[in-house]
């Protein structure tokens, strides 16, 4: 087979080589534009899990790569001049130009024909050749020759980044973070030889403006951020390498192949670089790459598919991760000012990192956190009747918990999800000597269903059915009925429901009170932009979609004097949903309404909303409520014990947290 | 948690007679159910239909499908047909019915469906299919990614899970629950999980061939799961302490050799190490 690499970077030399390796036969050239031993990009990092790989996978690249690896062990966080350290995450690191030279050789002594200083300007030139593989990174002229075909989404990214490196000795992967006149401003550190780091300044927008930083040059940058980092640097330099400022592109694709040609690595997919996963995904992707092709030697079509097959949710996976990464370093300037404790473990904490998973890592970081943060954890964790109502469990709850909600309660008949739903005055005798709280909602297009033992949102028998209520007259399912949407009379009755539930349980004695304003729910339907068509002033933008859930909320607030939370989907888990900035906006909004908290529920909103379930999966929304909107944060969604309670609690994104009672084991 | 046997209706070149000889082998072992793959584009029996026949010979046994290729099988309403025409011929509530859109692209292509509407087509049946089952079907979701963990809140008793290490299983299960209690599910998921065995001399290597050549639409896979074949008493014993830890309510152990005397090899692997 006839094989063309454009693009001689990780990816391509180390396809070349797997696959002259499967089959001598082969006849693999691989183009490059630069020479041999350029050095763009300083250094490249592996974390523990890349070497694991590359040790089993290949033995004799790992070992010769092994003579130029720096490894550490802790990694450490630097702010306001106070140094974190936590250890346990174990990276390594290698200098790019050496990792490319041991790949080299190995190609070279392979056969491969290595063609450098030769760029390709147009791939479709080398269509004769049984397969194309564009690793030609992330400006890939091969996507772009077929970008019709491969049909690439390139997003960029809103922080502003210059990547240079610094002869300054590190022992650790550093994160600096340092305010001057002009902003905020973070760097990542990596050292890849005892006297050699890379050293990635990162900027928000407005910073970046104000210091002018549009108009520098390569000395201009280098020379300002060694005055901002001067105190860390102590004296040593920062190194220029195509030091320009950018923004990161996140690169996907539709697909990554089209007849004879496929993408690797960057050229296919980008993946923030503070998850350093780039050089990784490449190998990875030229590993699958040549398996799949000893899997099908005369298919080269089969051969792709399979390989996208199986490479697509493995790099689906990182470039969520890097997501939130990169959503913290987009936003990390909120937090710039908080104590070093807590900055730390939320920086710590942004992506995949959790107390349970750092526990067994380095437990004295851990206390150093909690004897910092000083706040009771137990405290603030609030528990949540069972679904279908459990007065025996309830009590249990309230008497091991500070607080303890009520299932969800319906503020009138026609408010109810199945005819099994319970009351307030169920609670009559609890509420006054338990610490409870109640939760109120109006089911609106969920409602007159058969109780969520069924599955959810079964509509009950005709006869059994009650009228739903909605802001518009959209049906919550394709099974469903189709709600009315309110009009003025139905908004007034509905805020009157609030209102008259809100008095009784403060009369019944229940100390806080939840309205439920998401899920899909009634009040919901009119913040989604999913479930509210309405033409009048109470559809259109986030003003006028919060405009009678607030009405309610201030009916509400007037009969209830003790701590009132608001649960709305702070996101909708699905394409078109609630966006961000509405998110913020409505949390905003419920704030100046005199809400004590906002719960920051996800989804549900349709059936069709996907949430990533897992632990604490929706605590990044409650922490951008409650730090870049302001107002104390309930976060909720997959907090199942104290150490999801420690995540969420202690690294500042929360006040409280529903504990999600899944009783495993 | 419950020990359950996948029949050999998959496994190529299985003989004609042995899927029933197996069952009736099964109902008087310690098994608490038999369970079949679905596969179109392979060497293997129909699955609805060899659920049929061994609802005849069988009396006790609880019956699986995990998991049926919901989208390649037509409306909800044939798929509920068939479903209870099984479910009443085995009686007692007998059935358990996981459904998935199945990872392979080759089914589809054989049948004429188009993978890219895998998704679109179970969530079209799923609407309708819940009334037309009625409760005496136990109905399970295939798979573990995000769809399948929103398919399972809305409509179905639980999850079948793929398949893979314990630690794997753990993780899958820990969001099932999650997603439960987050839709307002009152009390737990089912949670099912699954493995292959192949047990007795020469049958390890034999075991991991036949894996390799039912995955071998994605090499990756096949490469993840043949290792995990469990070829020892002491591995299946790990294997279902893991799951067990995990939460598993029941654990399918799937061969992967065609041959009767796998059955009792696993049950007294079972007795020898497990219980």
């Amino acid at each position: 087979m006839r094989i063309v690499c454009i693009g001689g970077g990780p990816g391509g030399l180390y396809f070349a080589i797997r696959a002259k390796r499967a089959d001598p036969a082969h006849e693999i050239t691989v183009y490059e534009r630069n020479r041999p031993d350029d050095t763009f990009g300083f250094g490249v990092v592996f974390s523990a899990a890349t070497m694991r790989f590359l040790a089993e996978h290949d033995p004799g690249i790992y070992h010769d790569l092994m003579q130029h690896v720096t490894s550490w062990d802790p990694f450490t966080v630097i702010h306001h001049g106070q140094v974190h350290r936590v250890s346990g995450v174990g990276f390594s690191a290698i200098e790019r130009r050496q990792l490319l030279l041991v790949l080299q050789q190995q190609a070279r002594e392979l056969s491969v024909e290595l063609l450098f200083q030769h760029e390709v300007s147009d791939p479709r030139a080398h269509l004769d050749a049984d397969l194309v593989v564009g690793s030609d990174g992330v400006h890939s002229t091969v996507r772009n020759a077929f970008r019709q075909q491969l049909r690439p989404y390139i997003e960029v990214g809103p922080t502003h980044f210059s990547w240079l490196g610094t002869d300054r000795p590190f022992d650790t992967l550093t994160f600096f973070f340092e305010a001057n006149e002009h902003g905020r401003f973070g760097a990542h550190v990596y050292p890849f030889a005892p006297d050699r780091a890379t050293f990635i300044v990162e900027t928000d927008h407005e910073t970046y403006r104000r210091a002018g930083a549009t108009a520098f040059t390569e000395a201009d940058t280098a020379a300002y951020c060694e005055r901002l980092f001067a105190a860390q640097l102590g004296g040593h330099r920062l190194l220029c390498n195509r030091s320009l400022w950018q923004q990161f592109r996140t690169v996907r694709c539709a697909t990554w192949h089209h007849e004879n040609v496929v993408l690797i690595g960057d050229a296919a997919h980008t993946a923030h670089f503070s998850v350093g996963s780039g050089t990784k995904m490449a190998m990875e992707d030229a590993l699958a790459l040549s398996q799949a092709l000893e899997r099908f030697p005369d298919d080269v079509r089969s051969a792709l598919t399979a390989f996208e097959q199986e490479r697509r949710p493995r790099v689906r996976h990182i470039q969520a991760m890097a997501r939130t990464s990169f959503d913290w370093w987009s936003t990390f300037r909120h937090y710039l000012d908080w104590p070093p404790a807590r900055f730390s473990f939320h920086f710590i904490t942004r992506s995949q990192f959790r107390w349970d998973t750092l526990a067994g890592r380095d437990g004295g970081y851990l206390s150093s956190i909690e004897a910092a943060a000083g706040i009771d954890v137990r405290s603030r964790i609030i528990a949540v009747e069972p679904a279908e109502g459990d007065r025996e469990e309830l009590t249990r709850l309230a008497s091991c918990h500070p607080l303890t909600l009520t299932r969800v309660l319906p503020v009138s008949d026609q408010g109810r999800v199945s005819p099994e739903d319970g009351r307030l005055d169920d609670y009559a005798d609890l509420a006054g000597r338990l610490a409870l709280g109640a939760q109120l909602s109006h089911a609106g297009p969920r409602g007159a269903c058969l109780p969520r033992r069924y599955g959810l949102d079964r509509p009950l028998p005709d006869a059994e059915a009650w009228p739903l209520l909605a802001a518009s007259a959209i049906p919550y399912s394709p099974a469903s009925s189709v709600p009315q949407a309110m009009d003025r009379s139905d908004m007034e009755r509905v805020r009157n429901d609030f209102a008259q539930a809100a008095r009784r349980a403060a009369l019944l004695g229940f100390r806080f009170l939840q309205l439920h304003f998401g899920h899909g729910y009634l009040l919901g339907t009119f913040i989604s932009p999913l479930t509210n068509r309405r033409r009048d002033e109470y559809g259109g933008d986030i003003l006028n979609r919060m405009r009678f859930p607030l009405e309610v909320l201030e009916a509400t607030r007037a009969e209830f004097p003790a701590e009132l939370a608001v649960a709305i989907s702070a996101t909708d888990w699905q394409v078109g949903g609630l966006t961000e900035t509405d998110m913020l906006a409505a949390a905003r909004l419920l704030r100046d309404r005199g809400v004590d908290f906002v719960t920051a529920l996800g989804g549900q909103t349709t059936p069709q909303s996907k949430p990533p379930y897992g632990r604490c999966f929706q605590m990044l929304l409650a922490g951008k409520i409650q730090n870049e909107a302001a107002v104390p944060a309930i976060a909720a969604g997959g907090i199942t014990d104290l150490a999801d309670a420690k995540t969420v609690l202690l690294s500042g994104r929360a006040e409280r947290c529903l504990l999600d009672g899944i009783h495993h084991t | 948690m419950r020990i359950g046997l996948g029949l050999p209706t998959a496994i190529a070149g299985s003989p004609a007679g042995l899927t029933l000889e197996w069952a009736r082998l099964a109902e008087a072992g310690p098994f608490a159910s038999l369970a079949v793959h679905d596969r179109l584009a392979f060497d293997s029996l129909e699955a609805v239909a060899a659920l049929a026949a061994v609802a005849a010979v069988t009396r006790r046994i609880r019956l699986a499908s995990l998991v049926l290729i919901a989208p390649l099988r037509g409306s909800a309403i044939m798929l509920a047909k068939q479903a209870r025409t099984v479910a009443t011929l085995a009686g007692a509530g007998r059935l358990t019915l996981g459904l998935g859109v199945g990872p392979r692209r080759d089914d589809y292509e054989a049948s004429g469906v188009p993978f890219e509407q895998r998704g679109r087509l179970l969530d079209e049946q799923l609407v309708d299919l819940p009334p037309l089952l009625g409760e005496e079907v136990e109905l399970l979701i295939g798979g573990s990614s995000q769809p399948a963990l929103a398919h399972m809140v809305r409509v179905a008793d639980g999850l079948c899970h793929e398949g893979g290490a314990p630690r794997v299983f753990h993780a899958a299960a820990d969001r099932a629950r999650i997603a439960w209690s987050d839709a307002g599910r009152p009390g737990q998921p089912r949670l099912w999980g699954l493995g292959y065995f192949a047990l007795g001399p020469d049958s390890a290597e034999l075991g991991r061939q036949a894996l390799q050549r039912y995955y071998s639409f994605t090499g990756g896979y096949a490469m993840r799961i043949a290792p995990g074949l469990l070829t020892s008493a002491d591995s299946i014993a790990a294997y279902c302490e893991g799951y067990q830890e995990a939460g598993c309510d029941d654990l399918v152990l799937f061969p992967a050799v065609a041959d009767i005397t796998q059955v009792e090899r696993l049950a007294g692997a079972l007795q020898e190490r497990w219980r």
